[in-house]
Formats: C-alpha cells, structure tokens, sequence
C-alpha cells in the first residue's frame, strides 16, 4: 500500500511542476515531506527535502529553459528511505540525497520528451480542418496533463525499486566516517543556499537584512 | 460596456491554474491559452464559424509567467468582448507575453518562491516539526500565489488594451523589495544553521564550522553557477565512501 501511495504522489508531484496548480506540492522540500510522511519517515522526509532544496533553490525555470525534475526525484529519495527501512544517520541522508539529484536529471530528460509529445498532440489537433477544433483543443490539453501524471508516477516507480534494492547493501560497503557524510552534505548546502544570495541583496537594506539574519542564525546555533 | 457573468469569468480563472497543461517546445502556452479562454470564446462567439476561427487564432504561440498569464487572458477576454479586430487583439497578445514572462519570473521566482521556501525552511530548523515547516510554507505561499492569479486576471478583464497603464501604477516593486528584504533575512538565519548540521541530524564539532562556512562565501561569490561544483563534491564524496571500503 505504501508503495502505491507514494508512486500515486509521484504522479500528482509530476503534474503540480508545470501543467496544473503549481501549488508547489513538487518543491522538493513539500514533495519530500509528504513522501516521508507515507512512508513513516515525516521529519526525516522534511530533512532530506530541505537539503535537495537547499541544492534547489538556484534553480530559476524562467522561459523556455531546461531543468531538473526535483519534485519526483524527491519522493524517490526519501520513499527509498523510508521503505527500505534504514535508520536516518548522515550516511544514508547522504546516500539518498545523491540518489535524488541522480534522478532529478533522469526525470528532466523525462519532462523534455513529455512536451515534445504534446507538440505532435497539439499540433495534431490544430491541424485537423473544420470540425469542432474547440472540442479537441480541450481533449489534447487534458491528454497532456494525464501524459504528464503518467510520467511523474512511472518515473517513481522505475526509481523506487533500484534505490529500495540498493540502500542497504550500498550503506553497509561505505566505509567513511558519518562525520565526513554530514559535512559533505552540509557543504554543499550552505555553497548552493549562499548562492542564492545576489537575488535578495540588491539593495543596501536587504543586505542589512541579510546580516541580521546571519546574527539571528549565529544565536541559534550557539544557543543550541 | 458589456459585462462577462461571473460564471464565466471563474471559470476562466480556474482554468488558468491548466494554462502550461500542454506546454510544448512549438507553441509554448499556446494551446493552454485557448483553452483557458475557451468559456469566453463560447460566451462571445456562441458555437458557430466564428468560434473556430477564435481558437484557431489564440492556440498560436504564447508563453508569460503562468501566474501572470492571467493580465492577458483578461485583457484579450476584455477586448474579445468589445469586439476589438483580430490582428489588434494578436499584436496585443505578442507585445505583452515578453513583460508578462520577465515580470512573473523576477517577483514570483526569483523573489516570492524563495522567500517562502526559505520560510519552511527555518521553521524546520527552528521547531523540529516537519509538519510546521511544510504548513508555513504552503500556506504563505499559496494565499500569495492564488491572491496574485486573481489580481492579475481582474486587472488584465477592467484594463482591456489598456491594461499596461493599471500595471505601471500597481505597487508591484514595492512588494517585490518587501519580499526580497525579507528573503535576505531568512536566507541570512538559515545559513548558520545549515553549516552547523542542523539539516543532517548530526551537529557538526565546531571546529568543523568553517569547511561550510568557507564553502557559503565561496557559493556567495559564485552565484547560481556554485550548484555544479556543489553537486560534484557530493558526488566525489559519495564515491569515495564506496572506494574506503575496497581498497582499505
């Protein structure tokens, strides 16, 4: 039942990332959680799709521009956690968060052939004459969102099963310290977030801004 | 002036949510445009010739910003109903989607998006609770996101052609330099957090502080092209754990 569950929420992911709602139910962040939250694994599901966001959120889908599928790709992640039943140490954050930028690409390449079908579909449909071209422009469009759905839950299935069969083996061979895991992780966040920057910091107020944050952020850490 | 009932025009709305249902490498939002505009088209044009031809005209190519698409839906469904010419109502079309999709792309991508993720995101690090931090995000975001498809599609109905001067006077760079101030905050407080091993359940000693650290001002000077080398220190990483255990 789990497996259906979370292959159904790839599908429904599939479909918020572009053709309908754009709710953003396909942020890794959001799409992560509730994986998490089916498979048993809520917080764990949350940290893992705040990391793939973290590695995200440079991520600008302006015009016509070609990019990873994050949503799917983060309910793979974290469904492969989840269901192969591993405890949530760094190793196998890690693990599961390369897992998923790993299938963001695949799913790309995905998204990619998906619009290039809805080409020939709408085309199709432009094409056909006289006739009730109102209808079928209604009919190809709802196509292509079920085309799109379709995508999004064969692409989690195909992901689910290697990551499933893989994870415990793959965390028994690695052999370096968790510390080195966290670190990496962690890294590679705080480089990707940090980027993010000069889209907020035009202004010499917003980078006031920034800097009280900074303290605000220091505080917390110490405190804790 | 004649008046749209506002079955229609909610209908119009609700299918603006499907406007990229169909997006393709031709026509862009072409046919999800027609689409959108359909109940207009019917309502205008009723079932014959002349229908056929509107949705011959407005499946052509377009694209905008999805949220903001609603600027020329209203405004075409404005001047489908006053009976403007086609080519005035096509030139219209061309001439707006180029602002529509830079606009959208500057105040929601690059500005409302992020700023709520960011949001989520130290509400998660703050409180733990991962159903906090997911909430607080979509529901900033979404009463944003669905307040901002209303807007744009009223402003775009009462402007018609003229649309272009209510969007100079509305105060959109002003909610922009508000979202993007708040944006730097919570960038600012989750970053510390995040080079501490808050996101990994695993608090890194803090003599190891500074390996994220460095990596931030390094990210911070590289802008969005500091993603690749990122992913690939993952990726060397990851590698390397496998190579730990052969060769020992």
């Amino acid at each position: 039942m789990t497996w259906v569950a979370l292959i159904v929420l790839g599908g429904i992911v599939a479909l918020d990332a572009t053709s309908l709602g754009q709710l953003m139910l396909s942020r890794p962040f959001v799409a992560a959680t509730l994986a998490g939250a089916i498979a048993g694994v809520p917080l764990e599901g949350a940290l893992v799709g705040a990391l793939l966001e973290a590695l995200s959120l440079s991520i600008l889908p302006v015009g016509a521009a070609r990019y990873p599928d994050t949503g799917t790709a983060a309910v793979a992640a974290v469904g492969t956690l989840g269901l192969a039943g591993v405890p949530a140490t760094a190793t196998a954050l890690l693990l599961v968060v390369a897992y998923g930028v790993l299938w963001q690409r695949l799913a790309g390449a995905s998204v990619i052939g998906g619009r290039y079908l809805n080409e020939r579909l709408v085309l199709a449909g432009r094409e056909v004459g006289p006739g009730r071209l109102d209808r079928l422009i209604e009919l190809r469009h709802i196509e292509s969102m079920l085309l799109d759905m379709a995508r999004g839950v064969a692409i989690t299935s195909i992901a689910l099963v290697p990551g499933v069969l893989l994870l415990p083996p793959a965390l028994a061979v690695w052999d370096l310290p968790p510390l080195v895991a966290a670190l990496a992780v962690s890294t590679a966040a705080a480089a990707v977030l940090a980027g993010t920057a000069p889209l907020f910091t035009q202004s010499r107020r917003a980078r006031v801004f920034l800097v009280l944050g900074l303290a605000f952020g220091a505080v917390l850490v110490v405190v804790r | 002036m004649r008046r749209l009932p506002k079955r229609v025009i909610w209908k119009v709305f609700l299918r603006s949510f499907a406007i990229q249902g169909s997006w393709n490498y031709r026509t862009l939002q072409g046919s999800g445009f027609a689409y959108a505009l359909m109940p207009v088209l019917r309502w205008v044009h009723g079932d014959g010739e002349r229908l056929q031809e509107a949705v011959v005209r407005h499946t052509g190519l377009f694209n905008a910003h999805p949220y903001l698409a609603g600027i020329a839906l209203g405004a075409v469904a404005r001047m489908e109903l006053d009976g403007e010419d086609p080519a005035l109502i096509d030139r219209f079309k061309a001439a707006l989607r180029g602002s529509l999709g830079t606009l959208g792309d500057r105040i929601v991508w690059a500005g409302w998006r992020p700023a709520c993720v960011l949001l989520g995101i130290v509400v998660l690090m703050t409180t733990h609770s991962a159903a906090a931090g997911v909430l607080s995000f979509l529901v900033v975001y979404n009463i944003g996101h669905v307040a901002l498809r209303w807007w744009a599609l009223r402003i775009g109905f009462d402007g018609g052609r003229m649309v272009g001067e209510r969007l100079r006077s509305a105060p959109l760079t002003r909610w922009h330099e508000l979202v993007v101030t708040t944006a730097a905050f919570l960038l600012g407080a989750a970053l510390p957090l995040i080079a501490a091993g808050e996101l990994t359940e695993n608090r890194l000693p803090l003599r190891w502080l500074a390996v994220p650290a460095v990596a931030a001002i390094i990210g911070w000077f590289a802008g969005t092209s500091a993603r690749v080398p990122a992913l690939i220190l993952l990726a060397v990483v990851t590698v390397a754990g496998f190579l730990a255990h052969v060769i020992p």
